[in-house]
């Protein structure tokens, strides 16, 4: 089979490309480990109020764990349970969030935040919060008549 | 058809048109990223 000269380059360049774009997702994900937020825990969707850590939502410091804050988060229609989150500057916080009734998103413009959250599962996602600022909370799913209200703000505070 | 041997085309512009295309995924993916790595 002839394949042209220029051809042999532009596959040689097409496929060094997807080679490094795969190495670089790959690098991120099994080094890193990055991934989805995780919905591998599932809980009654019933009894929301009353299972742990779902029965105290809001901002807690938390001591030996890899992060030192933990926001626990209850969406339902049409709000957010803590209706406002204050963090410091630098810390490293984890988000944990669930649904008492129909799907939510729990997107925080501007990060790399971004959630749906299923009646039924536990959405988690660690990060080390380096800039200060307001930013706001979305939710992202169409969940009903109040979905457009449907906000919150995350403080990052020095 | 015919018997003579197809000479090599010339096939510059295609090169540098594809190549245009390639640069730009590439920068365009590598802007995207560090879009990614930049935000918590």
């Amino acid at each position: 089979m002839h394949i042209h000269k220029y051809e042999k380059w532009w596959l040689t360049f097409g496929i060094s490309s997807l080679v490094l774009f795969l190495f670089i997702v790959g690098f991120s994900a099994f080094h890193y480990g990055s991934h989805p937020p995780t919905g591998k825990v599932y809980i009654d969707p019933e009894r929301v109020d009353e299972i742990v850590p779902f029965n105290n939502p809001g901002v807690h410091k938390v001591e030996g764990k890899e992060w030192d804050y933990e926001v626990v988060l209850v969406a339902s229609a049409f709000y957010y349970n803590p209706p406002e989150i204050e963090v410091p500057l630098g810390s490293t916080v984890k988000f944990i969030a669930t649904t008492k009734d129909v799907v939510h998103g729990f997107q925080i413009v501007g990060t790399n935040i971004n959630m749906i959250l299923e009646p039924g599962y536990v959405s988690e996602y660690v990060t080390t919060v380096d800039k200060s600022g307001e930013f706001l909370i979305l939710c992202n799913e169409y969940c009903g008549i109040g979905h457009s209200t449907m906000t919150s703000m995350l403080k990052v505070v020095e | 058809m015919s018997k003579k041997k197809e000479k090599n085309p010339n096939l510059k512009g295609t090169l540098y048109s594809v190549g245009f295309v390639g640069l730009f995924i590439l920068v365009s993916w590598f802007m995207a990223f560090y879009l990614f790595i930049d935000r918590f």
